[in-house]
């Protein structure tokens, strides 16, 4: 584990660009780089500079995470009604593994 | 609900008070719901003990504040994308950054630099994780975890290591730590930056790649 967060440090500080969006600038091309995304191309190509931030920022990552959920499922016709929603939150004891849209990682 | 192209959220949206931007503003409030809704639901783990009310009456605050916010935002709609998705931006910063102050309990600077040695201490140790030291790769992977360290003490100041120690060793969000130093998320952001590039620099300096270091670790 020790060596785990030294190798992670290490991997960010080489990763790290001369140059790097803020987090404003990334929020704000957040939907486009989702869409691109789950039209199943690398955003690498398009969006260097964006996934470059998300390997650093763990907020904006936590948000693309988000936003990829809640997109795939409107792509997919499947965004729940609110409704639908909020009964998992009737007594239902927390699981990990039961999420809903969980879009795997490229 | 009928599926709107963006021009039509645009035009309704825009138009002056009536029955479209009436019915346009519905519309919204009501996917916006649905998409919060969803990014809670994969979040329960941090909303332990809410109840169904509890969750809706966020949910519909979230929603309710997004539609203004929108609303205030709409000239900044380029049509890069779904005019849904990039509403759905919105709310889920505002969602995350809601859940973010739920997890955390005012960090200070000064509990970030009390709690600096011991992070430093973990991340650079020279032990495995099951405490043992490998005699055959020690003295390597001893010489860079002290060259790291040492590098990090002389090169960075105060709240730089403040911030590696706080978002990167720790692994505590972005806004919890910008909070204990009284920086926006993007200025914290841009501190990191400037420590890591500092870092990699001196680390080039001394003509030390990725792949050496690493060579000591995953061997």
């Amino acid at each position: 584990m020790a060596h785990e967060l030294f190798i992670k440090l290490l991997r960010k500080i080489y990763a790290t660009g001369e140059s790097e969006l803020d987090c404003e600038r990334v929020r704000a091309s957040l939907p486009a780089y989702v869409e691109f995304e789950l039209a199943g191309n690398d955003p690498a190509v398009r969006f260097p500079q964006v996934k470059a931030h998300l390997a650093q920022c763990p907020d904006c990552a936590e948000e693309h995470e988000g936003l990829r959920a809640v997109a795939s499922l409107e792509a997919k016709g499947a965004l729940p009604e609110a409704e639908e929603s909020l009964k998992r939150f009737e007594a239902e004891p927390v699981q990990e593994s039961a999420d809903i849209g969980a879009v795997p990682a490229p | 609900m009928s599926p709107r192209s963006n021009e039509n959220w645009l035009w309704a949206l825009s138009e002056q008070p009536g029955e479209a931007q009436a019915e346009a503003l519905q519309d919204l409030r009501e996917f916006l719901l649905r998409a919060v809704l969803v990014y809670l639901t994969l979040h329960r783990s941090d909303l332990a003990g809410w109840g169904r009310q509890a969750v809706h009456d966020l949910a519909e605050d979230l929603a309710q504040e997004t539609v203004l916010e929108i609303r205030e935002n709409l000239a900044g709609f380029r049509g890069e994308s779904k005019f849904t998705t990039w509403a759905y931006r919105f709310i889920i910063n505002r969602a995350a950054s809601e859940l973010r102050r739920q997890r955390y309990r005012n960090l200070s600077l000064d509990q970030l630099r009390e709690e600096e040695p011991a992070a430093f201490q973990a991340a650079l140790s020279d032990r495995d994780a099951l405490g043992r030291v490998d005699p055959d790769q020690m003295v390597e992977r001893r010489y860079y975890l002290n060259l790291l360290r040492e590098i990090v003490e002389t090169e960075l100041n105060e709240r730089q290591r403040a911030a590696i120690v706080g978002v990167h060793l720790q692994g505590r969000s972005m806004d919890e730590v910008a909070a204990a130093l009284g920086l926006s998320r993007n200025a914290l952001y841009k501190l990191l930056h400037d420590a890591r590039k500092r870092l990699k620099a001196r680390l080039a300096a001394r003509h030390l790649s990725e792949g050496d270091i690493l060579a000591a670790f995953e061997g």
